[in-house]
């Protein structure tokens, strides 16, 4: 009887001591639904750019979501985006140069795109395609693409050349339509690409378009304006909208004071962030007008996002190598919680 | 544009009349250039390392290799054959100086050398010191100083070498020396090639690395020649053209290329008096040259140009056989043009003067100060205290304490959206402590050294999000090295041992944390056997843990590995060495940049003609 119960706990003794010498724990997640994923671009030459989930409840926080699910694999150098598509989510690696399929609810791997990808930014979907951002080599302003991605087979049909700098891609009626940031140079462009023929147009805005959003056939364009490095000086940032049944172009607002830089829609409201304070707009109030709701206390502002019901700003915190955080706050403003993100997290993508 | 400063630069010339008599020096004229008689100088009070001539030849191919197993300096490549940066006592790449023929050659743009672009088979001598030497070498002599020499040997027939390695990954290596002297005139030359696919394969994943080949040319061509017995003019110029692919990390392919140009030119005019006294002339022309490629299937590329034009005069005056007086003077003038920085110059001139006084039979002491005058920054006081004690046949104490620096760099004052020009020199105040153990067989030394940094150069994002480099950062380092040497010979065998352990503590003093890629521990032990024409070296190195971020949230594991090399010397029947080599016998999977790795176990064979 003794033996054998020394012989238990030696046995369970070893077991432990096993997993005490694992590096780190790998635990699965059930389901990866009814949340969000942050991606955390990592260091730019270096291999760290990871997801982490939150539960929309806020319960649940998980760091490490592809390599938890995928048996330790690496998943690149330089995570850009994530974006979901049907039972899949698209994670596009910027300097890896390529796209891993995975299933949005298990996060397990199903493909790896890594052909005719080059320096891949964003990805957006429209008539049962993915249209992939590409700047190509950074300094060529002549070599910057759209990837059109065949979601059945995994792989890129063809490629349509753009004007420098292709940044966020929005979807809408069909339509494709890309902010052209600039690159490592900048720009003031915005590519309309039709996903029935994929011919493109462009249609000139603000200096330096950031981001974008649809509401109501009216495509809001924040643009941040140019930096003093930039050729020509420092130019102010404004927010333009774009009339879709018309394609003109008028400006809401100048930004004489400090540049925008991120924006999102919920329902009819429209909010950006201007440095570490975040605005909204009524949009279907007759006349545009902003308000400020949170003056926040974010070391380094490096994503937004708005739901349904929150808002959400990401902290790189420090170029350091600590890790970031995402400030939580209801939709009037007031902070709910802060949680744990990896190293630069740069936007949400909803579960 | 960048605005040019008015210039303040003098030369100093500071001529003794020569009243005085002094004591003839014993000093042939014909054996040892001005250059090599001051590092031995040095060599009494620092710790001083020789690289062996077989431990070049083993190690042909750059000079990382050669300096992670013979000397205590961590090394970093970013991937097999890429740059190679050095971390020696603590300190950042741009901290260690690499001085040829006693010229500073750290790049003018970045102010780092890359320890794969100097090939160990174009230089004679190579001498790792350890420590400061700013007083007497100039910016960046912090951490230590690598120094790269050549030997003229009067009275010398003719005498080649011909290397040939070939080794895993498709590498290539062949070089040529010769060496030829008469009465009055010696010379030296060597050429290197280089060349590797580089494609080794990650030990432990499915992938190679891919786009990093690389090749290189490297020629060195010396030429002495005494006119009279006291007039003696050298010439020295070095050549280097090397390009590369820039591989990748683990998960992602490299599209990059670097190609580089280097070009030095030196004339040395040394006039030698009678009783001792040696006046020295240096004139030197430096050429770095790099084209950047982001994409090497595109033709686009970004480059630039540095150019130094250097002129020194020294003064070595012995004084009685008690005192030793040495003084110089240096203008340096360099400038930049390229597709980044349009163009910037700077000037530099500086004058320094030494003092060695042999206080007592067994007590040696040296004294130099060096003040400098720059267009661009305002430079410290430079100064340093040397002493050797050395009352018993088998001990000696030495104790240094220095005031080095490094100014800043092109990159730093000028780069187009962040330059800095209000920048100041970095400082480091220093001082070590070495005990030295001598025995029948062998040497041990022990070392402690310590080591206040301040205004350390780091780039950092302002609140234009734009990133710009400050002098912020102060660094306290604390460490010891220690060293066994141990040699004994048998009948026919003949045994050697070397054993180093270094323990260093670089903490940046704002948040209390180990400098990244310093590793705490390091430790390097190579063992000799010599039976008649077979030679057996077994190498093995431990590598610390380090931090790759300043926070140390990160970190790369420690790794250690071991080589062995087995040569055969045919000398009784034709002058040919063969070598085999087995490096990384464990196929250890290590990197010492965050996913870079570098290759498991391969193999190289080697084989020297002597002629």
């Amino acid at each position: 009887m003794k033996t054998i119960k020394l012989l238990h706990i030696l046995f369970f003794g070893l077991l432990i001591f096993q997993s005490c010498t694992k590096d780190e724990e790998i635990v699965s997640l059930a389901s990866y639904e009814n949340g969000f994923f942050i991606p955390n671009e990592g260091n730019f030459g270096r291999d760290e750019g990871e997801v982490t989930f939150i539960s929309n409840d806020l319960q649940t926080v998980k760091q490490d979501v592809f390599k938890s699910e995928n048996n330790g694999a690496v998943l690149g150098n330089v995570l850009q985006s994530i974006a979901i598509y049907q039972d899949k989510a698209y994670l596009v690696v910027n300097s890896s140069n390529k796209i891993e399929v995975v299933d949005r609810k298990t996060f397990k791997k199903i493909a790896t795109i890594n052909s005719q990808l080059n320096n891949p930014r964003y990805i957006a979907f429209a008539n049962g395609k993915g249209y992939v951002t590409n700047w190509g080599a950074g300094s060529n302003p002549n070599d910057d693409y759209v990837a059109v991605l065949n979601l059945s087979t995994n792989t890129v049909d063809s490629t349509i050349p753009v004007v420098e700098g292709p940044e966020k891609i929005e979807s809408y009626n069909n339509n494709l339509y890309v902010a052209h940031q600039g690159g490592l140079n900048f720009n003031d462009k915005i590519s309309v690409i039709n996903s029935s023929n994929n011919s493109v147009s462009t249609i000139g805005v603000g200096d330096v378009p950031k981001d974008m959003a649809v509401y109501n056939n009216q495509l809001f364009v924040l643009c941040s304006g140019k930096e003093s490095y930039h050729s020509g000086g420092k130019t102010d940032g404004n927010l333009n909208v774009i009339n879709l049944l018309n394609n003109s172009v008028s400006t809401l607002k100048p930004f004489t004071d400090s540049k925008p830089s991120q924006m999102a829609l919920s329902g009819n409201e429209l909010f950006y962030t201007q440095g570490k304070k975040v605005f909204k707009a009524n949009l279907s109030s007759t006349t545009f007008s902003t308000q400020e709701i949170i003056s926040s206390a974010l070391a380094i502002p490096y994503g937004f996002n708005v739901d349904a019901n929150r808002i959400y700003f990401l902290d790189a915190v420090d170029y350091a190598g600590s890790f970031g955080k995402v400030y939580i706050y209801t939709k009037q403003g007031s902070l709910v919680t802060t949680k744990d993100a990896g190293l630069y997290p740069n936007g949400i993508s909803f579960n | 544009m960048i605005r040019l400063h008015n210039c303040f630069y003098c030369v100093i010339s500071i001529v003794f009349c020569a009243n005085i008599y002094a004591q003839q020096d014993t000093l042939s004229l014909s054996e040892v250039s001005v250059t090599n008689r001051v590092l031995k100088e040095f060599s009494a009070y620092q710790n001083v390392k020789e690289i062996s001539t077989s431990n070049k030849t083993d190690f042909p191919v750059g000079l990382t290799q050669i300096l992670q197993t013979e000397s205590s300096i961590s090394l970093r490549e970013n991937g097999r054959g890429m740059l190679s940066s050095p971390s020696f006592r603590g300190t950042t790449a741009s901290q260690t100086a690499v001085v040829w023929q006693g010229i500073n050659i750290n790049s003018t743009l970045v102010g780092q050398a890359d320890f794969n672009l100097l090939n160990a088979s174009d230089f004679q001598t190579i001498v790792v010191k350890s420590g400061g030497g700013s007083s007497l070498f100039g910016s960046n002599a912090i951490g230590g100083s690598i120094h790269l020499n050549t030997k003229l040997n009067f009275n010398q027939p003719l005498e080649q070498n011909l290397t040939f390695l070939n080794g895993s990954f498709d590498t290539n290596h062949l070089s040529h020396q010769l060496k030829i002297g008469g009465k009055r005139t010696a010379v030296q030359s060597s050429i290197t090639y280089n060349q590797s696919k580089n494609d080794y394969p990650y030990v432990g994943y499915d992938n190679k690395n891919e786009n990093g080949q690389f090749q290189n040319i490297s020629s060195n061509f010396s030429l002495g020649h005494n006119f009279t017995n006291k007039f003696r003019l050298d010439y020295y110029s070095f050549f280097l053209k090397g390009e590369k692919n820039l591989s990748g990390t683990l998960t992602s392919v490299g599209k990059s290329k670097y190609d580089e140009l280097n070009v030095r030119q030196l004339l040395d005019l040394s006039y030698h008096f009678k009783d001792g006294k040696i006046w020295q002339n240096k004139l030197a022309f430096l050429l770095e040259n790099f084209e950047y490629y982001e994409d090497f299937q595109q033709k686009r590329t970004s480059n630039g140009d540095a150019k130094t034009l250097f002129y020194r005069q020294e003064f070595i005056y012995p004084i009685s056989n008690k005192l030793d007086f040495h003084s110089q003077a240096e203008y340096n003038y360099q400038w930049t043009q390229g597709s980044n920085i349009i163009f910037a110059d700077r000037h530099i001139g500086s004058a320094s003067a030494s003092l060695k006084y042999k206080v007592l039979k067994t007590l040696d002491t040296d004294f130099a100060l060096r003040q400098e005058k720059s267009s661009i920054f305002q430079s410290p006081l430079l100064y340093s205290f040397q002493s050797r004690w050395h009352p018993i046949k088998s001990y000696a104490l030495r104790f240094v304490h220095s005031k080095n620096y490094r100014i800043p760099t092109f990159n730093d004052l000028f780069w187009p959206t962040g330059g800095n020009i209000n920048l100041i020199p970095e400082q480091s105040l220093q001082f070590d402590v070495s005990q030295d153990l001598f025995f029948k067989n062998g040497q041990f030394t022990l070392t402690y050294f310590n080591n206040q940094m301040q205004d350390m150069i780091v780039w950092q994002p302002n609140e234009s999000d734009f990133w710009q480099p400050l002098n912020v950062q102060s660094v306290e380092i604390n460490g010891f090295e220690s060293k066994l040497q141990f040699n004994k010979s048998f009948k026919q065998l003949q045994t050697k041992l070397d054993l180093q352990y270094t323990y260093t503590s670089s903490k940046n003093l704002v948040n209390q944390k180990q400098l990244p890629y310093i590793p705490f521990h390091r430790i390097t032990t190579q063992l000799n056997l010599i039976f008649k024409e077979l030679d057996v070296n077994y190498q093995f190195q431990f590598n610390g843990q380090v931090f790759t971020n300043a926070k140390n949230t990160r970190f790369l594991k420690e790794y250690a590995f071991s080589n062995i090399f087995i040569g055969y010397n045919f000398q009784k029947f034709l002058p040919i060495k063969l070598k085999l080599q087995i490096i990384n016998i464990e196929n250890e999977f290590f990197q010492n940049v965050s996913d870079r790795p570098l290759p498991g176990r391969y193999i190289n064979s080697i084989l020297t003609f002597k002629f």
